[in-house]
Parts: C-alpha cells; structure tokens; sequence
C-alpha cells in the first residue's frame, strides 16, 4: 500500500510552519532585547566647549603631534619603551591641553585614566609615564582640585608604529581626525579633535 | 546538466552526514551561548549592581557572540575543527564515485565536466551551509540575550584594531561587517572542502580523504606561524575568524581565495578532460 501523496505536502506544511513560527519568536525576542536595552546617548563636543561633567568643567585649548626626539627633549628623563633605530619618528606623541575647572567649593578629583584618545579603529590611554613629566605637578597632585580652582593639564597619549597597517598609514598620522573620549556610559561624550594638520595652520 | 546539479545537490543536503556535521557545529556554537555568554552576561549585571555602571561600556552582541572573540574553548574548538566539519556531509563523495563504477557510467552517458561542476557546486555548497549555518545560529541566540551596542574602539572590549581587515567597516557598521565575513567564511569553506577533489587522486583511502583539508590547515598554520607573524595571515584557519586575532590582510585573503580557486578549477577541467579521454 502506498502513502498518500499529500502526506509530503503535509509534512513539509508543518515543516515551514514550525520554522515561520520560530524565526518570529527570535525577531520579536531581539527587539525586545533591544528596545528595552538602556540607551547610549552620543554627545558630540566641539573644541572650546565647557563640558560639564560630575561637578567639574572640562574644555580642550591645545592639540599638537610630536616625534620622538621632541618628546625626549620637552620630557626629560623619559626613554620610550617603542623607540626604534630604524624609524627615528616612532614613536609620535599627541598632546591634547584640556582646562579642568572645579566649581564647587569642595577638594575633587579628576579621573585622568578613564580619558583617552581614539581615531579610525586606533584608541589609546593616557600615557601615565609622560603625563609626570610634562607636567609640573606629579600624576596624583593633578588630580586634585580645590573648590572654585582651575589648571590646564597637558595629556599625552603615545602612538606607536606597529599599532598601524603599513608605513603609509604611520606617515598620515598627523592628517588624521581624533576624538577625545571623555566616557562611554551611561553617555558616550566625546570632543571632536578633528587633524593635528588642521590646528597647526590655526 | 541541470538534473545532474540537482541530484548532486539533493545527494549532498538529504543525507545523514549532513545533518551530523551541522548537529556538531550547532552543539558547540549553543554551548558556547550556556557557558560563555550567560555567565558574563549575568556577572555584568550582578558587578553593575554592586559597583556601578559609571564609565563600564556593556557587553555587546558584536563581543559576545562565537565569532566576537576571545580565548574561549568553543571558539578556538570551532574554528580549529571547521575545516574538518565541512568535509564531513559530501566532500568524501567525489571519492566513493570514483572508486566504484559511478564515474566510470557517467564518463559512458554524458560528459564528464556537467559531473564535475555540479559535484564542485555541491560540495561548495553543503560545506559553506555546514559553515555557516552553526554560526547564524549562535548570532542569533546571543542577539535574544545582548543587545546590540555599537562598538566604540576607546572601550577596550572589541578585539578588531586598527591592524584589523575592514576596522573602520567594523566599527561604523556592525551588521555589514558580519555579513560580509560569514560570506568570507561561506566560501573559503566551500573552497576548502573542494581541496577533497585532487586529494582523492594522491590518498587511497576514503577516511585519509576527508581529512585531508583539515590536516593541511593544521599543518600549514603550524608551520606559517612557526615563520612569522605575518605569515601566520595565510593561514586558513585564522582567517576563518571573523575576531581576526592574528589581524588579516586584504591581499593575503585575496591572494589565498585566487590560489585556492584557481588550482581547484585547473585540476578539475585537467582531471575531466583526462578520465574521459581515458
């Protein structure tokens, strides 16, 4: 005896029912998921703007590119790890000038480490090293600041060659644009740097 | 020609190979959802209740997922055994044929070259599915899990750097990026299944056979990443991985895909033309 023919009919029915049924669970599960997620805002800043972060101000004022031996010389004491005999530019350093200002009356404290520098895929953190000595005061005193006070703190991030694809790449360095990622949540806040290239014909 | 592809086809996904080779794929790209993805996932919220959440980015589908990357078992265990999965539905036929007498009666009724191309689309197509398949499944369990935050380079919590292939495409458009390497992984996987085909002129034995693409990978990494760091970007294993953590480069995939392609067509339309002659 043989099977009726819309046996397979059937079968594929339930088949392709079964499969609708799941890949709309799946959608409205993933837009569930997404929709109730918390929302990261993007704030973009503008060089010269004062943000307002937890009681303290923030503003950019300077952004320059510099080379090793500039770097040796404005920083003395300090040797780079990454110098390299056969490229005397690597490594650059990018030093972002940025006024911090408390206006409370109470002692606050700037988190320098959770600033850092970013560009294309490439991001870096402050260079804990440098930051000594291209300031006057040591890492922890430019932390600190007194009610109703203000400094400019110089920030260093290195950039090192063989954190880029090829030398053509580590030559336009300083004709690329940078942010400076100030947090990342609950906010993504950043300041758009835009070329060192830029600002030195500023 | 076109009945010949369909049958192959119908040989190649109607089988119970098949279906093995993607319960194997699917087994650990889940396992990878129970054992990686909801423990970090359940830790991150229980660490932001106790710690806060200022300044720590949450984890994201395009980090979470098997192919987001990381030194996790079921990744390496996955990618490692891929070029092996993807042999195991119908790649091992082209040898069967040959050694009984299929190829033999298919030389005496038609041509040879209409065998040839629907065994290669076949076996391209069955091994990219078995690919893929395990890894779309895994993507879109972890996406009814993590939701999908762009990923911002200055976090520090996505592996694709600026040495990475298609970095800024990764970092403006997730979606696309992924798209665009299960494509990658779709067909370098067809590709090398289709390694099968010559191997079944030079190994006697069935088994030997199928293993045969999966022995060549591991050894040609061994031995890439044994050269140098840059070497070790030819390496199909590596890049098979959409986490890139040896970063690719354009022209090392581009060149791996013409190599591939191209000795695989050449041995094909040379193998067609000399078992019908003979």
């Amino acid at each position: 005896m043989s099977l009726p023919k819309s046996r397979p009919v059937i079968r594929n029915l339930i088949i392709l029912s079964t499969l609708a049924i799941l890949l709309t669970i799946v959608v409205v599960k993933i837009a569930y998921v997404n929709s109730s997620a918390p929302n990261i805002p993007r704030v973009e800043h503008s060089v010269g703007d004062e943000i307002d972060g937890d009681n303290l101000s923030l503003s950019v004022t300077k952004f320059k590119v510099y080379d090793v031996n500039h770097i040796e010389k404005i920083a003395p004491g300090y040797t780079s790890l990454f110098r390299d005999s056969d490229n005397p530019n690597n490594p650059k350093l990018i030093v972002v000038d940025v006024k911090v200002t408390n206006r409370n009356t109470e002692r606050l404290l700037f988190d320098i480490s959770s600033i850092s520098l970013q560009s294309g895929a490439w991001s870096n953190g402050v260079s804990l090293m440098l930051l000594d000595s291209l300031n006057e005061e040591s890492a922890k005193e430019l932390r600190a600041f007194d009610g109703n006070t203000s400094k400019t703190i110089q920030l260093p991030f290195e950039l090192v060659g063989t954190q880029f694809k090829n030398s053509t790449d580590w030559e336009l360095v300083p004709q690329r644009d940078y942010d400076l990622v100030l947090s990342v949540y609950p906010a993504y806040h950043f300041v758009h740097l835009g070329s060192p290239k830029d600002w030195r014909a500023l | 020609m076109s009945s010949i592809i369909k049958f192959e086809l119908h040989r190649a996904f109607h089988n119970r190979m098949f279906v093995i080779a993607l319960t194997i794929g699917c087994v650990i790209t889940l396992a990878h959802v129970f054992i990686t993805t909801v423990p970090e996932f359940l830790g991150q919220s229980e660490a932001r209740e106790l710690y806060g959440s200022k300044n720590a980015y949450p984890l994201s589908l395009f980090n979470s997922w098997i192919g987001g990357g990381s030194s996790d078992l079921e990744i390496n265990l996955y990618f490692l055994l891929l070029p092996l999965l993807i042999c195991i539905p119908h790649a091992d036929t082209f040898f069967s044929d040959r050694s009984s007498s299929y190829l033999r009666n298919i030389a005496l009724r038609s041509e040879l070259k209409g065998y040839f191309a629907a065994k290669i689309i076949s076996i391209f197509l069955s091994a990219g599915c078995v690919a893929v398949i395990p890894l779309v499944l895994n993507l879109a369990v972890v996406a009814m899990i993590v939701p999908a935050f762009q990923p911002i380079p200055a976090t520090g919590m996505f592996t694709i750097s600026e040495l990475s292939m298609m970095d800024t495409l990764f970092y403006q458009e997730p979606f696309i990026y992924l798209l665009l390497f299960l494509t990658l992984i779709f067909m370098l996987s067809g590709l090398l299944s289709l390694l099968v085909i010559p191997f079944s002129y030079i190994i006697a034995n069935k088994t030997l056979v199928m293993l045969s693409p999966f022995a060549l990978c591991a050894f040609l990494d061994f031995l890439l990443i044994l050269g140098s760091f840059e070497l070790a970007t030819f390496s199909p294993l590596r890049i098979l991985r959409p986490d890139q953590p040896i970063p690719l480069d354009p022209l090392a995939v581009t060149a791996e895909f013409v190599i591939l392609l191209a000795a695989i067509l050449c041995f094909s339309v040379y193998r067609a033309h000399k078992d019908e002659v003979y």
